[in-house]
Order: C-alpha cells, then structure tokens, then sequence
C-alpha cells in the first residue's frame, strides 16, 4: 500500500508511538503489581507502602500455598472441559442463529430477533431458573454451567452485524451456482469472518473462564467447581471489605491469609486465560475479504 | 410500545405461572413427622457410643474456609475420621460454596431437597414457620429421647435454652454456645505500648486521658494517632458520653443511640479531634489493609482490632522490632474508675453455626445421636482439642497440647485446622481453654481481652429475639433509609461538612423515618423473648 | 477454502418473488430449521422460568413457594418510588451511565483507531495484547489500586497538589467519584473493548484504501471517509446495545469505592438494593426493583433502535 508520507503524517507517527509506549506502560502496570506482590514476602509487603517496582523480599512461599491446594487442580480440570465444550456449543448457537437473522429478506427475522433480545432484559431469576434445571436433572454437574448460558444474544447480535457486512454478491452467486444455506455458511460466511469469529471465541472463552455464580448455586460437589470459584473462595477468605459477606457482623476472630497469596492466586488464574489472546490475533488481518473478492 | 411491552409481559406471566404449577408440584408430600428409618443399636454394656445402624446421614454445612483450602472435603479430615469412629455413624458432607451459602440454601428450600442435617441461621429464616413448614423438626421430644448431653446442658444452663428456644417454646437447633463470658470478647481498642513507656504515658482509659495520649502521639510526630473505621471509632469512644453506635439496651427498654442527644456530644467531641487531626484525616476512606500497613510502619499509634487477627498477626509481623510492641487499650469512660458500658461483644449463642434435623430426615434418632455427641464429655474435647493422645494429653485439668501442634511453624490454629472445630464452631459447646490457647500466641494478647472484657456490655446487649416475617419486612424498611442517613449524617458532622448545629434537624429527620415504630417493633419481640 | 468456486458477478442481482407463507417455507425451509435449535434453547431455558418473574408482585418467600407467597400487587414498586434516597439513586445512576457513555464508550474505538496507524506489525500486536490485560485483574484488585492512587499520599493526589488542589484522599469528595470511576473504568475497559472494533477494521475493503490513495486522499482523510464508514455499523449497534443497559450500573465497584461521605454522588440503584439486601435478604423488592430496570433498560433500546434505523439503516431486528 502507498501512503503519502507528509510532515504531519511522521508527526503523527511518533506522537503515535510514543502515546502507544506510555499507554502500554499504564496498562501493563496492575498485571506487573500483582506479579511483583505475588513473589513477595508477605510481611515485608504488609509494611510496604505506595507503588511496588519490585518484588519486596523476593521468595515463592505464597505459589508453594497456593499450588498445595489440592482445589486448584480440581478447578483446572474442571474449567478446561467447561471450556473446550461450552465454548464450541456456544459458537455453533452463535453462528447458526447469526446466520439465520443476517438473512435478509427473511419472513419473521424481526420477530426472531426481539423473542431473543427480550431474554436479554426479562428473566425468571435464580430459583425458577434453578428448578427448571433441576428438573432436567442437570444440577450438580458441569453441564448446568454449560447449556443454559449455550448463548448470548449480545454476542450474536454482534457475530449478525458482521455477517451483514459481507456483500451480498458473494452469496447471490453461489445461489445461483446452486448453493444450498448452509454451504453458503460453511463456504461463505465462515471464512470470511475470521476476525469477528475469533473475538467472539474470546467473549466466550473469557466467560467462561471467569464465570462462578452458577457454579456457586448449581454445584453441590466441591470436586466439581470450576478454577474461578476455588480461587474466589481463597480471595474472599474473611475479607469482610469484599462483597461477599452475608452482613453479618464476623462474630469470630478470623486470622486473614498472607495478601501475597491473593496475588499469586490472581497470577495462577489469569496468565493461562491471557495466553489465548495472542493466538486469535492472526485472524486479525487485513486482507481476508479482499483476497476472497478478488478470487 | 410500552404498553405492548407490558401486555406481552401479562400473557407471559399468565402463562408461565400455569407452568409453574407443574413445575413447583411434588415439592411437599405430607411426611410422617418421625420417619422411621433403621434400627439404631446400642452396645451391649449399656453406654451410648458407638451406635450401629445401616442408614446413613447427610449433613448440609458450611466448611470453615481455612480448611477448605487444604482438603475438599470436611469427610477427609481426621477430625471426621475420629467422629465416625467415636459415635459409629456414617455421614456425607455437602458443602456450600463460600460466600453461597445463602443462596444454596435457598435453593434447597425452594427445591424441597433436604439433606438429613442443615447447618444455617434458622432463627433468621424464621423457626416456628420452618417447623409448620416441615423443613425442620420440632426437637423437644427428639432431646428428650436422644439427646441427653444437650438435655442436660440446657437443664444446667437456663440462659443459653432461652436464647434457643422460639417464642413458643419450640427447640429447633444443635447450637453453638461459647463457654464463658470472656470467651465473647475477642476485639477491643490496641495502643502501641512502647510509644507509650518512650512519652512516659498510662494507658488511656477516660476520654479526658485518651484526649491528652492522642495530642501527645501528635506532638511526637505521629502522623495519624488514632484510625479505625467510623464503626470501631463510636465502639471506642462513643460509651464515654453514655452512647453506643446501633440499638442497645437501657434498663430493658431498646434505645437507639444515634438519635439520642448524648450523640452530639460525643460528635462534638469527635469534629474537635477530626478538626486537630487526632483521628484519620481519610476516616470516610478508611481501608483495614491500609491501616495494616500504616500500624506496621508507624504512621498510626492506636486502632481498633481483633485479638488474634490484628494485635496478634501484626505483633508477629514485627517480632523482631524491639521498638514495637502493641497493647489492648481500655475503651473510652467518662470518669476515672468507672466500667465501659459499651463494648464489642459477641453472643455467646452463634445462630449461623447452628444444626438442625431436617423435615426430611430419614432416621432423626440417629440424627440426634451424631450431633448429642459433642455435648458429651468425650465429645466436647475431640471437637475443641482433638484425637486425645495426637493433638493433646490431659494433665489433671490441663490440656497439654502435643509437638504437633505446638511445634506448627504456622501456629496453633493452623496445626489444629484437620483436627478440631474448638478454633471455629461447630454442633458443641466452644471450650474456654481452646481460646485461651489461641489467644495465648503472642501472650499480650490474652491480657488485652482480659481488659477488653472488663465492661457492662452485658447489660446493653440485645438478646437473640425473633421477629415476625411482617415485624421484619417492616423494620428492614424502615431500616435501609435510617441506617443510610446515620451512617451519612455521623461522617458529615465528625468531618465538619455538615455543623452540628443541624443535630436537631437530624434528629428530626430520623423521626421522619419512622425511626421510633422500628424501636416498637424490636420492643415487641424483645417481651416476647423476655416471656419464653 | 477454494476461493475458485466463489466467483462473483458483481451487479448481477436475483429477482426475489414474494408470495404465501408455504413458499416462504419451501424457500427457506433449512433456514427456518437452523433456527429451531435456537428457538428451543431459549424457549427452555428462558422463558419457561419466566414465571419468577411475577415474585415482584408477591411477598415472596422460598419457603413458601412461587404459589404460597402472599400477592401484594405493585407494594415493592410503590416502595422503592417512595424512598427517600429513590430520586438520588435515580440522578446518580444516570449520571454515572450518561458520562460513561459519552466519555468512556468512545475510547475503545479511538484506541482502535490509533492502533491501526501503527505500522510495525511486532509492535502493534505487544500493545494490543498489553492494553486487554487489565481486563482480567479481579475487581477487588483494581479498586485496592485505585485507592492506592488517589489516597492522601497516592501518586494522583501528588498530581492534584502540584496543580493546586488540597492534599485530601480524592475518594472523600463527593465531585470526585464520577470522574475517578469512569477513568477508571477506561483504563481497565479500553482495551478491551477496542478488540471488537479492531475486528471490524479488518473486515473493510482494502481497495477502498487504495481508491483513496489514488484520489489524493491523506491518512487523515482516508480514516474520516474510508475507515470510519467501514465500521460504523459496528459502533452503531454496540452504542445501542449500551444504551440498553443504561440503568445497569454494576454494585461491585461502587461499594468497593464510595462510603458514606460520597454517597451522595456514588450510590447508584444496584448498590441501594445490595445494601439492602444485607439486611433481610428479600427477593420480592430486589426483583421488583429488577423488572423496573428491565423495562426502563428495554423501552431505551427500543427506542435508540427506532432512531438508528431511521437515520442509519442499522438495527437491531
């Protein structure tokens, strides 16, 4: 690509840069702070004061803690199948009834969408929700974390917007050639909309992965909780600042856990998750629908 | 499209309701009220443990969050262990998730699913409906015949049945009682002792000395001298005008304290120190693990804390600072010599560790076996100390507490976490020796609940009432605008953005509230508890 | 992906005939059946326990059952009209939710933008994956932060000194919450958020670039008509989708941040009925005050959608 090359275009350039280096250097700051606490010694770090460059008194006591906890491997098991399968049912939902409502000229489209937009602002809440579940006999297994959030409608409605932007010539001329709908989806769509396949991926898969309120209401088997709720367990131990507390008052003296093991709990929980992004990001490339076009 | 909107909404509901009925049906068959389940034998020479029987129980309880980290299951633990060996009763433990117990619990209910023993706070859920609900059972009886430790108890100690008994008499639940007084106490006002001996200072007990100590860190060069949360901060200084934070007792009448006129005093009091910068500039703002920090690096002098917790874990923080040392300070009294009247104090019945026998409980005297079992002797020191001969040895009346424990890098409480639930709470009577033994590490903890607990707190504290549903939704109406506007209007007037010369106003306003019929409420339940 | 089979005779358009509803079917017949899983889904799963909803109306107690509880008719709604603090809630959560939306929901799509002028591919893939990750700190975490920084002796209030203000913690006045909250909120929602949109610039047609280029267009102009066209369908519909929660200000940083003093600009509808909910927990009021949300919430995405689709052509059904 040829870009006119002005003054005020280098300009841009380095004010760009440099914006990008400081942003980053923001951005990247909380992750370092939690790392940095988390190899911290924790009484050492109870008197440290301000900002934190460093770990203060480096040592690995609070990961030894945290990974003697035989919940944390539970939780990993457990949110890698809630993982790899929730997510695959989600896209499969997503795409499909993407696809269907990004039809245009479609009888019913319109009632379609708002019988799945209503859901997003009227629901029957936690105990029909629970019985309607249970009744189904999915409680207190990890399908209950599973099938009743198999999609959201907010992520569809985004995956929609994206299939209308690809133009209708496409579609039209495999019609013709005889296309059935879903080849034109497999054929089609799908390949063209990498990017926005690849962020929907990552909406779900971070749902996922931070998900806990269903498991804290659906689960009665501790050997069945996901990664977030063990680790959320560990994060509320008796802090009675977070949300959790029922409000009442502590009625017993509670030693609190070493700050330094909340950190590492933080650090174990959110590198795998963040590991994925730089893998999606090569759906993330200009070009898809031009190459496409131009056949 | 509004209209729309909400007509839609009718049908729906119209519709789904006739749903519900199939959904929500066959949650509550009529059960005999005493299910019968497998004969329980007894041995042959006439004691009581261990029984045998082919049922089963489940038990519905929280697990202690310390010991959730280490197994993931209370079953695991060798205090289980001991448990099913000692009475021969088989159980499985169902765990709420921590911070869902609530919400589980409801679930339970509204499922109609019952384990055989619920561990929850059911004089909140409302006993005598829980009992006509059948979601528990009446013990009366069930004590009568099968549970004569805790008959006994009770028998001995008239103010402890009181506390767990309905208004109308009814027995619902396994408490959790603490022992002793004393073992109520367990925070209290800390001052750093050694600042104190270096400015040639007492421990501050009126208002007038802790007024002179403050100004005196303050000159000293102590930044902050005196921080706590705006709660802890009336706990500690508002008794000295006669005053509490909340509803409390007065001569058997409830009182609400923030809309007495003693309140401003002790506000005026609290602005002038705010005002010259003896208490924490950022009091609204406060944050416990700021104050963590600020304690430990000296910018505060005198806070409010726990005894293990805070005087306990921050001594051990710096126990190699000979130029720290932490002390339990007197709570604020007017004239010298007198007793605090107010105080933090714990009941010694502890409802949310409380077991009950479920509605559905397949075989209640077996039920009843398992939890009478730690109001028995043997049953009381495996639960408060341990497998006698792993954890601890008896020497006459002593407990002795073995290597294992004693020699635990990590303290007391965390050798003992698999084997006893005496550090926490549990279906039995918390024994004063255990808490000792916590509160012994370090010892300056000890002396600060001995002082902490020389106060008439007794006399003020609400006892464990029942209200109605309807007294209930009521009063947590009223409730919700009152606290906001107290919690509001108190930080404004310490801090000066509001002058106190608008206190009559404010009294007003909480008037407005209709602050009063919430005291006639809790007053009404208060005779009622006053008559079991 | 055999791009050969895809050939396309741009302008060739096929005449769609319209007629009854069984020719729709026979047309569209594997449409229709692609959307029958879905249908059952939501059927199953949320409209059959749609039925809670009516405990808004009730005194409504597990115990007692969805058919037990006591009907009270519009009581809770009438209550919670009726509190003192329900116009200050009310003010205070549209102030928070307006102000994010003007200040916060146009970060993402400036990042985005920002992003894409960065020519070294390296770089801008490291910026991107830093700009999400605060993403994923917990809450408990990033509000500890914040107070750190806007403490009395934070790095902020040394800020606000050398430029003249008084050294006071920044989360004890009032005027401050707002602004503290929503910066916050961008710091650890920009990135985040940009993701979306970054998707979306590299679904625009590369040769509309080049036909700019060719026209003389400069960077800034190509991004004014070339870019920004590209994805406006885009910020049209997450703008909608935000307009649509615009009473849904989560409690979990609110009460992490205010207290009592700056209550009077922090407290927002969720952390009212948190706060009450501590102490009774009644699922009637906080269920009455839900479907007021929803209503509210619904009757604005209805109407942001009536408006887009007049004036852009973009909507939501």
């Amino acid at each position: 690509m040829k870009i006119k090359q002005s003054f005020g275009y280098s300009c841009f350039t380095v004010f760009n840069t440099l914006f990008m280096l400081v942003l980053s250097f923001l951005m990247l700051y909380p992750m370092l702070y939690v790392v940095f606490a988390s190899f911290s010694d924790s009484n050492a770090f109870l008197m440290h004061e301000g900002m934190l460059f460093w770990p203060v008194s480096p040592n690995l006591q609070s990961y030894i803690k945290v990974l003697e906890n035989p919940m944390v491997w539970v939780g990993y098991k457990n949110i890698l199948f809630i993982l790899v399968v929730g997510t695959s049912l989600n896209m499969v939902m997503t795409i499909l009834c993407a696809f269907v409502l990004s039809r245009r000229n479609l009888k019913g489209s319109g009632i379609m969408t708002g019988f799945i937009v209503f859901t997003m602002y009227f629901g029957g809440g936690l105990i029909p929700g629970y019985l309607n579940i249970r009744s189904l006999g999915l409680d207190n297994t990890l399908w209950a974390l599973i099938i009743p959030g198999a999609m959201s409608a907010y992520n569809m409605i985004i995956m929609r917007t994206s299939f209308r932007g690809i133009p209708d010539s496409l579609e039209e001329s495999a019609t013709i050639d005889g296309a059935s709908p879903l080849t034109i989806l497999l054929r089609i769509i799908i390949p063209l909309s990498g990017a926005t396949i690849a962020v929907i991926v990552l909406y779900y898969a971070v749902g996922h992965w931070n998900a806990w309120f269903n498991a804290m209401v659906y689960l009665r088997d501790r050997s069945k909780y996901p990664l977030q709720l063990v680790l959320r367990e560990i994060l509320i131990q008796n802090d009675t600042s977070a949300m959790m507390s029922t409000g009442q008052e502590m009625e017993v003296d509670q030693k609190s856990i070493a700050e330094t093991i909340k950190y590492a709990v933080i650090v174990v929980s959110t590198i795998p998750i963040l590991a994925v992004y730089p893998f999606l990001q090569k759906y993330f490339v200009k070009g898809v629908m031009i190459g496409a076009i131009k056949g | 499209m509004k209209s729309n909107t909400k007509k839609w909404l009718a049908l729906l509901l119209a519709g789904m309701m006739a749903l519900s009925l199939v959904a929500c049906g066959g949650g509550n068959d009529d059960e005999e009220l005493l299910a019968v389940g497998s004969e329980v034998i007894y041995p042959e020479d006439g004691s009581v443990y261990p029984v045998s029987c082919e049922d089963e129980l489940t038990v519905w309880a929280t697990l202690n969050s310390s010991l959730a980290t280490r197994v993931t299951n209370f079953g695991e633990t060798e205090l289980a262990q001991a448990l099913e060996d000692q009475t021969g009763i088989k159980v499985t433990y169902i765990h709420p998730a921590q911070g869902g117990q609530t919400e589980q619990f409801n679930l339970l209910i509204a499922s109609g699913d019952l384990p055989d023993i619920i561990n929850y706070d059911w004089s909140a859920m409302g006993a005598e409906s829980s009992i006509d609900n059948q979601y528990i059972l009446k013990l009366n009886t069930i004590i009568d015949k099968w549970a004569p430790n805790l008959g006994k108890l009770l028998k001995d100690r008239p103010d402890y049945e009181k506390m767990i008994k309905t208004d109308e008499g009814s027995l619902y639940v396994f408490p959790f009682f603490r022992e002793a007084p004393i073992d109520c106490i367990y925070q209290g006002p800390i001052i750093r002792k050694d600042l104190l001996d270096k400015l040639g200072l007492e421990s501050p007990e009126t208002i007038d000395e802790w007024e002179t100590v403050l100004r005196a860190f303050k000159a000293d060069g102590i930044e902050i001298p005196f921080s706590t949360s705006v709660s802890f901060l009336h706990k500690t200084f508002a008794g000295a005008f006669g005053v509490n934070e909340g509803s409390y007792l007065v001569d058997g009448k409830i009182v609400f304290g923030p809309a007495q006129d003693e309140w401003k005093d002790y506000l005026t009091k609290m602005n002038q120190w705010y005002n010259e910068g003896l208490i924490d500039p950022n009091i609204a703002s406060y944050d416990g693990k700021v104050n963590t920090t600020n304690v430990l690096t000296g910018r505060v002098a005198a806070t409010f804390g726990s005894a293990g917790g805070s005087l306990g874990g921050w001594s051990r923080a710096k126990k190699d600072d000979p130029n720290f040392k932490l002390a339990g300070a007197s709570y604020a009294v007017a004239k010298k010599g007198d007793k605090p009247e107010f105080a933090a104090v714990s009941n010694p019945y502890l409802a949310s560790s409380s077991y009950a026998i479920s509605g559905k409980c397949k075989n209640p005297e077996l039920a009843a076996r398992y939890l009478d079992y730690g109001y028995s002797e043997a049953g009381r020191n495996l639960y408060n100390f341990g497998p006698e001969g792993v954890t601890y040895n008896m020497d006459g009346d002593k407990v002795v507490f073995t290597d294992l424990v004693t020699q635990n890098p990590d303290g007391l409480e965390s050798a003992l976490i698999t084997y006893v639930m005496g550090t926490y709470s549990g279906p039995f009577m918390q024994d004063s020796r255990i808490v000792e033994a916590m509160q012994s590490d370090p010892i300056t903890s000890r002396e600060a609940v001995i002082l902490w607990a020389d106060n008439k707190m007794t006399e003020h504290l609400l006892p464990p009432t029942s209200p109605t549903v309807e007294e209930k939704a009521e009063s947590s109406n009223i409730g919700s605008e009152v606290n906001t506007y107290v919690g509001e209007m108190t930080l404004k007037f310490i801090t000066g953005l509001e002058p106190l010369d608008k206190f009559e106003e404010y009294q007003k306003n909480l008037k407005s509230f209709n602050l009063d019929r919430s005291v006639e409420l809790a007053e009404i339940a208060l005779d009622r508890y006053n008559k079991r | 992906m055999s791009k050969q089979e895809l050939t396309v005779n741009a302008g060739q358009t096929v005449a769609r005939p319209r007629s009854g509803f069984m020719h729709e079917m026979k047309k569209n017949w594997m449409i229709y059946l692609m959307f029958v899983p879905i249908a059952a889904y939501y059927l199953i799963f949320c409209y059959k326990p749609m039925y809670g909803a009516m405990i808004a109306f009730q005194n409504y107690s597990p115990a007692k059952g969805f058919l037990g509880s006591e009907w009270v008719g519009f009581k809770h709604f009438t209550d919670f009209f009726g509190n003192y603090y329900f116009w200050r809630i009310l003010k205070n959560t549209l102030v928070i939710s307006a102000s994010s939306i003007i200040f916060a929901f146009p970060m993402p799509i400036i990042l985005a933008l920002l992003m894409n002028e960065i020519r070294s591919n390296a770089f801008k893939r490291t910026v991107q994956t830093i700009s999400y990750i605060p993403h994923f700190i917990s809450m408990v975490v990033i509000c500890g932060m914040i107070k750190t920084f806007t403490s009395d002796i934070g790095i902020i209030t040394d800020l606000v000194v050398a430029l003249g203000g008084d050294r006071v913690s920044l989360l004890t006045k009032p005027d401050a919450f707002v602004p503290i909250y929503i910066i916050s909120d961008i710091w650890q929602g920009v990135g985040w958020g940009s993701i979306i949109y970054l998707s979306a610039l590299t679904n625009i047609n590369q040769e509309l670039y080049e036909a700019a280029t060719i026209d003389g267009a400069n960077r800034w102009q190509q991004t004014l008509h070339v870019t920004l066209p590209g994805i406006a369908p885009t910020i049209i519909i997450m703008l909608i989708l935000r307009l649509g929660s615009v009473l849904s200000v989560g409690y979990e940083k609110i009460i992490l941040l205010y207290n009592e003093i700056t209550r009077e600009t922090a407290d927002v509808i969720s952390s009212f009925v948190y706060r009450k909910g501590l102490q009774e927990m009644s699922w009637s009021y906080s269920s009455a005050v839900g479907l007021f949300n929803s209503v509210v919430n619904f009757g604005f995405i209805i109407g942001t959608n009536a408006i887009s689709r007049r004036v852009s052509d973009t909507s939501l059904w």
